[in-house]
This record gives C-alpha cells, structure tokens and sequence, in this order.
C-alpha cells in the first residue's frame, strides 16, 4: 500500500483525478496572471476579483436574464471579464505606470482595487450563494482508465487545453505574442526599440481578462454555488502556483498550477482535507527557501534584481 | 587551509568564469592584485568588466571559480559581507539613496555603526559615535563642495554630484579596498580633476587597494600604476600603460576599436 | 454632553488610537523598511487571537462546539504582552522565510496568498480558535466597571499604548537603523554594497512592526471583547494601509493624522450621511471600503507623499576649520577625512 491507514488505490486515483482537474481549473489562471505580471508589470491583486465579476455575468446571461446556451455564457461572460479588464488597465493601470512611480505602489494600486471591486460585488449581488446553469448530463460519470471523472470536469479539462494551446499558438506565432516575450524578457529595451508598449499592454490586459474570465465561469461551476468571495478563496491557490512555476514564465505558471492542484488534493489523504491549505504553503515555503526565483524562474540574479 | 594563498595578495580571483542569458561575459579569468596598488580595468563595452566586478562584490554570484580577499576565501560570499570587510564598490550609474539627504546617504557609510541594531537604538546611547562620524561627513562634503547640497534629497543632484556623494558615501565607510565602476562618468571636467586627484591622495594616504573600470584612458594613465586590459571575458594584456599601448592585441582589440 | 454621546466620543477615540497602533506598526515595515506586508492584518490576527486564549478560560465542560487552544486565564497585562510574544515569535518565522531572498513583488505576493490560506485555516478549516465564531467573552481592563467609567479605563489603556509605542518608532525612525531602513527601501543592492546586511535590518523591522501588530491586535480583541476570522479580512487591512497612504507614509505624526481621518471621518462619520435612495444600510461597510479604496488611489496619483510628507533627517552642522577645496589641497597634505577617522 501507498499510504498506511485506511486509503484505498480507488480513493488514491480519485484525488489524483480530481488533482489533475484543479490543476486544469488553475492553469488558464495562472498563465493569465502571470503573462500580466511580465508584460505590464502590475502584480494584480485584483485577479480574483476578475474570477469572480465573470462567474457572475455567467450567472447574469446564463440563469438572471437570458438564459444562453452553455458555451454562449461562457464566452460572453468571458468577453466582458477582458473588456473590464481592459478598461481598469487602460484607464488606471497604464497611465499609473508610465507615471513612473515607485514600484511598491503598484502593489498598493492593484491591492485597492481588488477590495473595492469585491464590495461593489457584494453592494450588486449580495452575500447569498449563487449556482449556474449546468450543460445537461454535466454530472454523469466514466471511467477514463483508472479516473473516475464526471462529463463537466472533461469540460474543464477540454476548456483549460484549448486556451492553453491558443494562449501557445498567441505567444509563438504572431507578432502581437512577439511583442508580448519581448516587452516580457526586458521592457526598456522593448521601448527603446519603438514598439508600441501601451496597445500591447492593453492588449495583454484584455486577452488575461479573458483568461480570468474563462477561469472565473469554470471556478463557478466548479464550486457548485458561490457567492462573492469566490475568486478571493481561489486566487491564493494562483498566486502560489505563480510563485512555485517561476513569476512572469508562462510555461512555469502551467507547472506551478498542476503541481498545487495535485498537492491540494493528494495532501489530503496525508494530513486530512481541512488541513489542505497548510500542503500548499509547504510546498511554498520550501519554494521559498530554496528555490525563490520559481522551478521555472529566470537563473539571473535573483535577490536583487529590479522589476 | 591548503587552498589559502599568501597574505600579501589584496585580491586574488582564481580562473572565475561567469555567464547570465546565454552570453559568456567573463571566462576563466585570473588576476591578482597587491595591496596598495592602484590598477585600472580597461576594454571595450561587452568585455566583461562590470561583471567582473560585480562577481568580486558578490552582487553576482552565480559564478564559477574562486575569488581571495585578503586571503581569505570570499567565494559566492553575499556583497554585504564583503562591503563588511571594507571592500566597497560603487556603481556603473551612480546610485545614491534618492529618498535621502546627502548627508544621510553619507551617513549610511560607516560599517558597525552602534546605533543599527535594535536595542541600541532605541536607548540612544548613539549620538557620541555619531558626532564622529557626522563631523567626517562634513569633512567629504566640504571637500567635494558639497555643502550647499548637503540637505537636498539624494535623487535631486546633477549626474556629477551624484558620483562625488557615492563615492564619498562609500569613503564613510572606511575601505580597505575600492572596486570603482567608472567613476569619472558624467563628472564635470573641474570635478574631474579634482576627483581624480583626490582618488590619488586618499589612496597614498591609506595604502587603499583600488581597482577601477573607467573609459578615460587619460585618467587610467594619471592614476594607475598597473592596467589590466579585458576583451571578451579574458584578460588580453597586464602592465604598465606605456607597455600596454605598444601590445598589438590591445591595439586591435581596443584601442583600434576607441 | 449627554452619556451615549460622551460613551460614542470615547468609542471614536478609542478607535482611533488602536487603529493609530495597528498603522503605526503597518508603517515601519512599509514606508521605513520598504516590505510591502498587505498581509500585516494576519500579524494583528495573531495577537487578537493569542491575547484572547490567554484571557478566556478553557471552553466549559460539556459545550462540544466551542473549541479552542490556551485558555490561560491570564489576567491583564500577561495576556495582551503573551499576544505580543506570539506576534513577535510569527512575524519572526515568516520573515525568516520570506525576507531572505525574495524580491519585493515576489514577497508581497507569497505574503497575500498566505494571508488568504490562513484566513481559510483558521476560519473555516480548523478550531484551533474556535473556527468562524472565533473566540469571545475576553476581558478588558476594567469590564466590570459601569459603562462610562469601563470605557474610561480603557481609553487611558489605549493612549498609554499609542504613546509607548509612538515613542519608541520614533526612537528607531531617527536613529541610525532608521536611516539604514530607508536606505535599503531605497536601494537594497546598494545598502548591502556598504556592508549592511540588508535581511536582518528588513527582519528587525518585521518583527518589531509584528509586535506592535500584536499589541494593536490585543487591544482589539479586548475592546470587543472577542475575536474572528472576519475581523480581518484583507479589507479591514485596507484602512490602515489608507491610513499610512494618507497621512503620509514615513511620518509616524502623519500615521496618526491619516489614522484620525480614515477611522474619525470615514468609518464614524460617514455613518451619519443619507444613503442615496434605494440603497439600504447593510452595504454601508461595502461603500467605506471603497471610499478608502477611492483615496488610496486619489492619493497614490495626486499626492503620494501624503497629507504629512516624509521629514529629512536634522543633522547639526558642524563647522570644520576650512579646508581647501581638494583642487587647491594637492600635495597639502592636511586631509581631513584622513585626520578624523575613528576608528
């Protein structure tokens, strides 16, 4: 037996499966996250807040007023998040930055805002949990191998690939995702050189909008009920991962989101399910001490070097 | 230790090679320098010459091979411990605390001062110790012809001024040893002289090691009774300038170049 | 002045020095040491909830839903100094761990997200302090006074507070590991050059502000009497980070004066505005946390020095006997650096 006591191979591969679905939920997060802290530099505190404005406009298209199709509120829920990102980037972010003010308050900028988006959240939809509308046959289950999975996680897992490969195709071949790696890999250079730094960040804060946005709806799936704390309760599970794969590295954040996605889950069976978040700051900690600049993070001059 | 070397040697930095995004900028380079000497750091941009330095203060320590200070083995040491044994650098861009006063950048300078740790600090048995040290602050000052400029913030200076409080900054702290990193850049041509002046007395007077990468080839030749010429991450030529200039590689390499 | 406003005004300033606490802490390690802590609210968690188990007694017999560690029964000042022991003793571990060699993004990163786990581990995950409910029934020094005189007793508790620990910032502000706390907030590669070690001064900092995290945290318990998990969420961290932003960060008087108009005139006041139309009471915290918001980022683009800016250090001058210009002293000989070293 794996694990003494009383945890079975069916259990084991249960979490496992399930580990592997979070770490599918985290991923879109993540890249998202992570792509905005490379190119604008902004450390967004207010991401969760995307999460959970875009697991509401589902909520608002797909159960309040409309009542689209499946794959309809998921877009349009999706296109909102990355317009009302775009307009918080284009609008404050942006002009914030080329104020040239003194790093640390960007920090203190994104921080602001999250927690004055979360009360406008509360002050609209109010505290009382909230469900979406489920694709029929969404709870069905199958044995894919030894997993045991339900229809609406393949979703996610199907959902998750698809941006991963688009947000792939983005970074790899056209020139908007060239300019992206560049401003990423060294910003003044990117200036110097004329490209246009603003559209590509607003850029970058529209298509991370949308990655949140996707995120946010499959988040509120997910969670079978959610109110406004949603994505506050869930982007400390992003910013870890962010952390662990390596900030501002695409592919780290990937990494990072399936290895905490396997460590919420599989920690469970080691230290029970109420004591999940403590796995996760252990694997954080000793990220933290032995490998600060992430599994994946540049190998140049860590401690010091600026943003 | 076996590996220890003699006392007499200031530096000794032993076949150190260095790398960062995939470019070599320094490779198996070996030096060493006497106490007391004064050796300028010449070679084209890209040499290899700022990382150098940065590898010996430990502000890079993502090296390879093993660097002596005063015979002690400081390989991959942290910079604030070698700041602590008195081998103070000073930057490529001048960088004096902005949001201070020059005053208080120079108060900064003195290692072990009583008054940083905890309990001291809040006794306030300090103030002796910093009288001292606040009467040789004005002393720098002065000097430079600083004075007036002693209260403004450190980021409201003229690039020039900026060098002369970093480097006055870095006096405070009573070196052993100065890795200087162009320190005439963007000087005026009056300070310039002066500086330059004063970088020999001070380093007469206290038998202070120095080794400085700077541009001007008219100062390295004033100061420096040894040059250490670097292309690509080597060492091309070692001596005197006068039989520095006549060296063929030297001549392609950099001065051919300038 | 009749008794239920006299008792509101004591309640006003009582706010508002705890709050000045809390703030003035959250300022050391932000606007001196250049650690951005949005997590400090947790270091005030941990002295609320540890002055708490130690004030309280254990859980009664019998009550199988209550649960919690401690209950020490510690009279006044042990529980509110234990507080400050664990607050001190967590912000020491965390910072070990975090201060040593993340870069500043990185830090408040890793900082905020473990603030977000911890609030669901002890809120909802486990009972070490009695999960959501939290702890209650912790004493105040002199609860069992009438109203007025109680409220009196504590008010005087607060103000000593404020000014031991106003006193001692300003000790640390104007010392010389005060100025080596700025310098690496400035600069940290170019404080360490000097040979500073850049993460024990960052550390000291740490703990120090987590102490008077603590003792702020403590006060808070008492004064309402107990403890949980929603008083403090990140937004109750967000009117002390108001505060410092301001007032004025690196100014421990502007602290207190930004501390007087976030918890004076926002969070007391704007309670007597009429609401605009269809809009009920119950959101009222909701439009204080973004009108803190609102100025934090008026502030961060209008003024971000502050309503108080940052003082410059006051040296006095000493006059030297003239020295030549350095130009003119070539080859003199009489250099005064030289003459003056001392050690």
């Amino acid at each position: 037996m794996l694990f003494t006591g009383h945890v079975t191979w069916d259990q084991f591969f249960l979490l496992l499966g399930t580990g592997i679905v979070d770490g599918a939920i985290l991923a879109p997060a993540c890249l998202g996250f992570s792509l905005q802290f490379g190119i604008t530099n902004y450390v967004n505190f207010a991401y969760g807040e995307a999460m959970t404005f875009s697991a509401f406009m589902a909520w608002v298209f797909g159960v309040e007023k409309f009542h689209l199709g499946f794959v309809q509120y998921v877009l349009v829920a999706g296109l909102i998040t990355a317009l009302g990102s775009l307009l918080i980037g284009a609008l404050i972010y942006t002009p914030f930055y080329n104020r040239r003010p003194q790093l640390l308050y960007l920090l203190v900028l994104t921080f602001a805002t999250a927690l004055i988006l979360a009360a406008l959240y509360v002050i609209i939809w109010g505290e009382a949990p909230h469900v979406l509308a489920y694709p029929d046959g969404a709870s069905n289950t199958h044995y894919i191998g030894p997993f045991l999975v339900t229809n609406i996680e393949l979703i996610f897992i199907a959902i998750s690939v698809l941006i991963l490969a688009g947000i792939y195709a983005l970074l790899k071949y056209t020139t908007l995702g060239k300019i992206m790696r560049a401003m990423s890999d060294d910003r003044s250079l990117a200036t110097v050189c004329g490209l246009p730094i603003n559209l590509v960040s607003n850029a970058t804060w529209f298509i991370t909008g949308f990655l949140g946005g996707i995120a946010g709806v499959v988040l509120g799936l997910h969670s079978y009920g959610f109110d406004t704390t949603l994505g506050d309760g869930f982007v400390y599970l992003v910013f870890a991962a962010v952390i662990i794969g390596g900030i501002g590295r695409s592919l780290g954040a990937v990494v990072g989101a399936l290895i905490i996605g396997l460590v919420f889950e599989l920690s469970s069976l080691i230290v029970g399910s109420a004591l999940t978040p403590v796995a996760v700051f252990a694997v954080l900690v000793l990220i933290m001490l032995f490998r600060p600049e992430g599994l994946l993070g540049s190998t140049g001059r860590s401690a010091f070097s600026r943003a | 230790m076996s590996s220890t070397p003699p006392r007499a040697h200031a530096l000794e930095v032993r076949n150190l090679s260095c790398s960062f995004s995939g470019l070599q900028a320094v490779r198996d380079l070996s030096l060493t320098l006497e106490p007391g000497s004064f050796v300028g750091l010449i070679g084209p941009n890209g040499a290899g010459k700022t990382t150098l330095l940065e590898c010996i203060s430990g502000h890079n320590r993502k090296y390879a091979g093993r660097v002596f200070l005063e015979g002690m083995e400081t390989t991959k040491w942290p910079p604030h411990k070698i700041g602590g044994m008195g081998v103070i650098r000073t930057f490529q861009v001048a960088r004096p605390f902005a949001k201070l006063t020059i005053l208080s950048n120079l108060m900064t300078g003195p290692r072990h001062q009583k008054g940083e740790a905890l309990i001291p600090a809040i006794l306030g048995n300090w103030h002796a110790e910093q009288r001292e040290h606040l009467r040789v602050a004005w002393s720098w000052l002065q000097r430079f012809e600083l004075e007036a400029a002693g209260d403004s913030y450190g980021g409201q200076l003229s690039g020039g001024q900026e060098r002369l409080a970093e480097l006055s900054r870095a006096m405070m702290a009573e070196p052993t040893m100065l890795l200087l990193d162009e320190p005439f850049a963007g000087v005026s041509p009056v300070n310039r002289m002066r500086l330059a002046e004063y970088l020999k007395k001070v380093s007469r007077e206290r038998s202070l090691t120095v080794l400085m990468v700077e541009h001007r080839l008219e100062f390295i030749e004033r100061l420096c009774s040894r040059v250490v010429v670097m292309a690509e991450g080597g060492i091309i030529a070692d001596g005197q300038m006068s039989e520095v200039k006549q060296d063929k590689r030297v001549l392609e390499a950099y001065l051919g170049v300038v | 002045m009749t008794s239920p406003t006299l008792i509101y005004v004591i309640t006003i300033l009582i706010l508002i020095c705890v709050n000045s606490i809390a703030a003035l802490g959250f300022n050391l390690q932000f606007a001196e040491a250049g650690i951005v802590n949005l997590a400090y609210i947790m270091l005030v968690a941990v002295g609320a909830y540890m002055t708490g188990i130690a004030a309280v007694g254990p859980p009664p017999p019998g009550d199988l839903v209550t649960h919690y560690i401690g209950g020490f029964q510690w009279p006044f000042p042990w529980d509110l100094l234990f507080g400050i022991a664990c607050a001190v003793a967590f912000a020491l571990l965390l910072g070990l761990v975090a201060l040593r060699r993340l870069r500043h993004d990185y830090l408040a990163l890793a900082l905020v997200s473990i603030l977000q786990g911890m609030q669901i581990l002890v809120g909802t995950n486990t009972r070490l302090f009695n999960g959501i409910t939290g702890i209650t029934g912790v004493p105040a020094p002199g609860g069992d006074l009438p109203l007025l005189q109680s409220q009196l007793v504590f008010l005087g508790v607060a103000v000593v507070c404020l000014v031991l620990t106003y006193t001692f910032l300003s000790r640390i502000t104007r010392s010389p590991l005060g100025r080596v706390l700025k310098a690496i907030r400035e600069d940290e590669e170019a404080a360490a050059s000097l040979g500073k070690y850049t993460v024990l001064f960052k550390l000291t900092a740490f703990a120090v502000g987590g102490g008077i995290a603590g003792l702020s945290g403590g006060l808070f318990a008492m004064y309402a009497g107990g403890w949980s998990s929603t008083a403090w969420l990140p937004q109750e961290g967000l009117i002390l980070l108001a505060s410092v932003i301001i007032g004025g960060r690196g100014r421990n008087l502007g602290v207190v004066v930004g501390t007087v108009v976030t918890v004076g005139l926002i969070q007391q006041l704007s309670g007597f505005l009429p609401l605009p139309q269809g809009l009920s009471v119950t959101i009222l915290p909701q439009l204080q946390v973004m009108l803190l918001g609102a100025l934090i980022i008026v502030f961060l683009w209008l003024r971000p020095e502050g309503i108080l800016p940052e003082q410059k250090e006051r040296f006095e001058k000493i006059s030297l006997d003239p020295v030549p210009a350095v130009s003119a002293a070539v080859g003199a000989g009489a250099g005064h650096p030289s003459d003056t070293r001392q050690s």
